[in-house]
């Protein structure tokens, strides 16, 4: 900083101080003028212009206060209608995942719940091998069956058609003991 | 200064008015030169610095904080006016008249309000921010330059000019004190 600057502000200072000091005439004048005006200004506000305006504060601060909460308790209705839509799409596609699971993976019957499985006709000369399901033990499967159900059905037919092999070496057998019979009787050197 | 932490918001509220209403109205009245303005602009300055009253960390400097605040709303009232507005004599004598006051007293009153009136007329408004916040907020020029965006030489200079025409002005008054 240049040094007349350095004394016009140090002179400026002095003439602008609110405390006291020993000045010179000039500055001293010139200091007068400033707490003059400084002091009317600061006088114009009266005690109660400060109430007035304490009271007008907490007025705003009440009504923002008000306005906070209100902006609270809004939003929070605002929530109600999307966590129900969200709900709601859940258990859409928790059932479109349902009836998916059930298309692909599913049993043949469900695949294709038109075509149904011929029932076992009796053969002269045979014995049934195996006996017709009963309606009442075999699970029903409906568009809506869990995945769990899904299980417990395939699980069910997989028991079935064991017994139907156990069944058939069984009819086997009885036809080799049979077959032996006949060929023992037939035997020239039994004769 | 006193401590930043008091016992409840509206005490501190309440405190930052008692403390710093005069000096921030006082300032606003000299810059917009308008009882209702500076009424107006005062609940304004204190309600911005409450609500960014989180964000202020300048401990001891409360006063200084809140008349940057009036300083940049003056300002921003001055340029919305665009022009300088006439401080109307109804609008200087807001302040009401104490019961005590004696008939000649008002008078002088009037008269001093008159002669502060014409002082500050013929202070640009350059003069007046550089002055006021001076005597208000105690500011060092550098910081006055810092606040109104002026180098230094420049604000040193407006304080000068303010000065000189505050006396030639005021010299009546100050005789008469």
């Amino acid at each position: 900083m240049k040094p007349e600057l350095e004394e016009l502000e140090s002179r400026l200072r002095a003439a602008t101080s609110r405390q006291a000091a020993d000045l010179d005439a000039e500055t001293a004048s010139l200091r007068d003028g400033f707490l003059i005006l400084g002091g009317r200004l600061e006088d114009e506000t009266s005690v109660r212009d400060e109430l007035r305006l304490i009271s007008a504060l907490r007025d705003v601060h009440s009504a923002e206060a008000v306005s906070v909460k209100k902006a609270t308790d809004a939003s929070s209705r605002d929530l109600g209608p999307m966590l129900v839509f969200l709900a709601t799409l859940a258990a859409a596609l928790l059932v479109s995942a349902s009836i998916a699971w059930n298309v692909f993976y599913g049993t043949p019957a469900i695949r294709n719940p038109i075509a149904q499985p011929e029932p076992h006709k009796k053969t002269e000369g045979t014995t049934v091998i195996a006996e017709e399901t009963s309606p009442a033990e075999e699970p029903l499967l409906a568009w809506d069956d869990s995945l769990e159900e899904t299980f417990v059905s395939a699980q069910w037919r997989v028991r079935q058609a064991g017994s139907l092999t156990s069944a058939a070496d069984t009819e086997v057998e009885s036809l080799y003991d049979r077959i032996q019979s006949v060929a023992e009787e037939l035997d020239p050197a039994s004769l | 200064m006193a401590d930043l932490q008091p016992t409840s918001a509206d005490d501190r509220l309440t405190r930052w008015v008692h403390e710093h209403a005069r000096a921030i109205r006082g300032y606003l009245l000299g810059v917009v030169r308008n009882a209702s303005d500076a009424d107006e602009l005062a609940q304004e300055t204190f309600r911005r610095a409450w609500e960014a009253r989180d964000r202020y960390q300048e401990q001891g400097q409360e006063r200084a904080y809140l008349l940057r605040i009036a300083d940049r709303l003056a300002c921003d009232r001055l340029r919305k006016r665009g022009r300088e507005v006439q401080l109307d004599a109804d609008a200087w004598q807001a302040r009401e008249p104490q019961i005590d006051d004696e008939p000649h007293q008002r008078m002088d009153r009037f008269e001093t309000s008159g002669r502060l009136n014409a002082a500050l007329q013929a202070l640009s408004e350059m003069q007046r921010r550089v002055l006021l916040l001076r005597y208000f907020g105690e500011f060092e020029f550098a910081a006055i330059a810092e606040a109104t965006g002026c180098p230094l030489g420049t604000v040193l200079s407006h304080c000068h000019r303010g000065l000189e025409s505050l006396r030639k002005r005021l010299t009546e008054i100050v005789h008469e004190a």
